[in-house]
């Protein structure tokens, strides 16, 4: 197909002339200043058209991003059942052309899906995790575990979806640990529920009937990155869930491998934690282990 | 190529993939069960890729495209548009391929303006054209590799784009108009 000039300037502003055609090119942008106007606009609405079909709207979801990564375990789970947990962790991202939301969670994410797939526990084998003694429970139904996450989606994204935010000092944290006291009637350490050590900033508290009723649930998001945030749950412990041992960590994992959700029993209660990046989860559960 | 080592590679573009679909699919429901499509077919045929100087990115782009249009096939029961048909169809202004582009003095108009005319003119592209775009200016494929994914001559690649800049450059130009830019 012969092409025309106006398609070989553009070519030319993409770099994609061809060697042949360039004589033909600079001979045309020698004798007109317009072709190089046109050079610089071409290069412009190349960035316009960029910027403009990137938004944030065309960002995979997160809800299918952990699908994705389901998805990728499943595939890694028929075809080497033990998936080498430990050197996933060490995937060759850093030189990867990965986009940036994408680089910092993906690696992280991948590792701990490929563990759980291979029934490892994650803070057992990551090097920066919490070191805890967690292990899996059947003490969750799937349902209860979409429970968790579903409603962490819904109000991590809109915090004022809590309700009752002002029972538990709305938006000051300075008064929730005192408020939570109250609330569950014990005393609350505040260092534990501050969360900036690790990047999270506080949002907003609220009651919430998931898992049960008098549960609280609590909303951080990540300094950094305010798309990703921690969710807390607290609820006063049950008489038949005394099984669960004093100080150890659970985790739960439903459909989204990317979301376990993970809980323990500490002086009457019970703490229940989700969020969007497991190796955060992991730092979180480290600190607030120390809450009551 | 290790499974694993593909399969990192082949997640670390869920972003990009999920923007093509996005353009081909228009909505949000019907670009997710493409990209759930996309991948499982990737897994499933890992096999078969062979890691090259461009990466997993336009492999992961040539299937999604590959199976939209069987979908748009089935659904449609007719033949796919030519470009011929889709200059007409994008306004009958196309038929000029060779005349300039009008109002290069679009350099002086205020970018930041831009944006939501542009969308607009972007959304109102036909499909063809749109990926192509995409492609190109937020993918960064090369001409060549367009045209390997969407499995067309480098000379289609080349047009399209064009017709799809030109298209563009009418839209923006009736902007610089309201603005008092003048056009050369």
């Amino acid at each position: 197909m012969p092409k025309t000039m106006d398609e070989m300037l553009s070519a030319l502003a993409d770099g994609e002339l061809d060697f042949a055609d360039q004589p033909q090119v600079f001979a045309k942008i020698a004798q007109d200043p317009k072709a190089v106007h046109r050079l610089a606009y071409e290069q412009r609405l190349k960035h316009a058209c960029a910027k403009t079909m990137s938004g944030p709207e065309m960002k995979c979801p997160n809800e299918l991003a952990g699908k994705l990564l389901a998805m990728a375990s499943d595939a890694s789970s028929k075809t080497s059942p033990q998936a080498q947990p430990v050197q996933a962790t060490q995937a060759p991202y850093a030189g990867l052309p990965v986009l940036a939301r994408i680089g910092r969670w993906v690696p992280t994410a991948v590792a701990a899906v490929l563990l759980l797939a291979a029934g490892v526990l994650f803070s057992q084998t990551n090097p920066g995790g919490a070191g805890f003694n967690t292990q899996t429970a059947s003490f969750l139904s799937s349902s209860q575990i979409q429970n968790f996450t579903g409603r962490h989606f819904d109000c991590a994204e809109r915090p004022d979806r809590l309700k009752n935010p002002d029972q538990f000092g709305g938006h000051n944290f300075e008064q929730l640990p005192g408020k939570l006291g109250d609330y569950f009637k014990t005393d609350t350490n505040e260092l534990a529920l501050n969360l900036n050590g690790i990047g999270y900033d506080y949002q907003l508290t609220g009651t919430c009937s998931i898992p049960g009723s008098g549960a609280v649930h609590i909303i951080y998001h990540k300094q950094a990155d305010p798309s990703q945030s921690i969710s807390v749950w607290i609820v006063p412990a049950k008489p038949e869930q005394d099984k669960l041992e004093q100080g150890r960590v659970y985790t739960e994992v439903g459909d989204n491998l990317l979301r376990p959700v993970i809980f323990w029993r500490d002086a009457g209660l019970l703490y229940y934690v989700v969020g969007d990046s497991i190796q955060d989860c992991d730092k979180a559960v480290k600190q607030l282990r120390h809450a009551a | 190529m290790e499974s694993t080592a593909f399969r990192e590679l082949a997640l670390a573009e869920m972003d990009s993939v999920y923007r093509m679909a996005m353009t081909l699919a228009r909505n949000p429901d019907d670009a997710s069960d493409l990209v759930q499509e996309t991948f499982l077919k990737a897994f499933k045929s890992e096999g078969r890729f062979e890691l090259r100087d461009h990466g997993v990115k336009p492999w992961l782009f040539k299937i999604l495209h590959n199976n939209f249009y069987t979908k748009v096939k089935k659904k449609n029961r007719e033949p796919t548009l030519g470009d011929d048909v889709i200059s007409e169809v994008a306004g009958g202004t196309l038929g000029e391929v060779d005349a300039p582009p009008p109002a290069w003095d679009l350099e002086h108009l205020d970018w930041e303006q831009v944006d939501d005319r542009l969308k607009h003119a972007i959304d109102e592209l036909p499909d063809h054209y749109r990926e192509v775009l995409l492609l190109w200016a937020v993918e960064g494929l090369k001409y060549r590799e367009i045209a390997d994914v969407l499995d067309v001559a480098l000379g289609t690649v080349m047009s399209r784009l064009y017709r799809a800049r030109g298209i563009l450059t009418q839209n923006l130009a009736s902007l610089a108009e309201e603005h008092g830019i003048k056009a050369s």
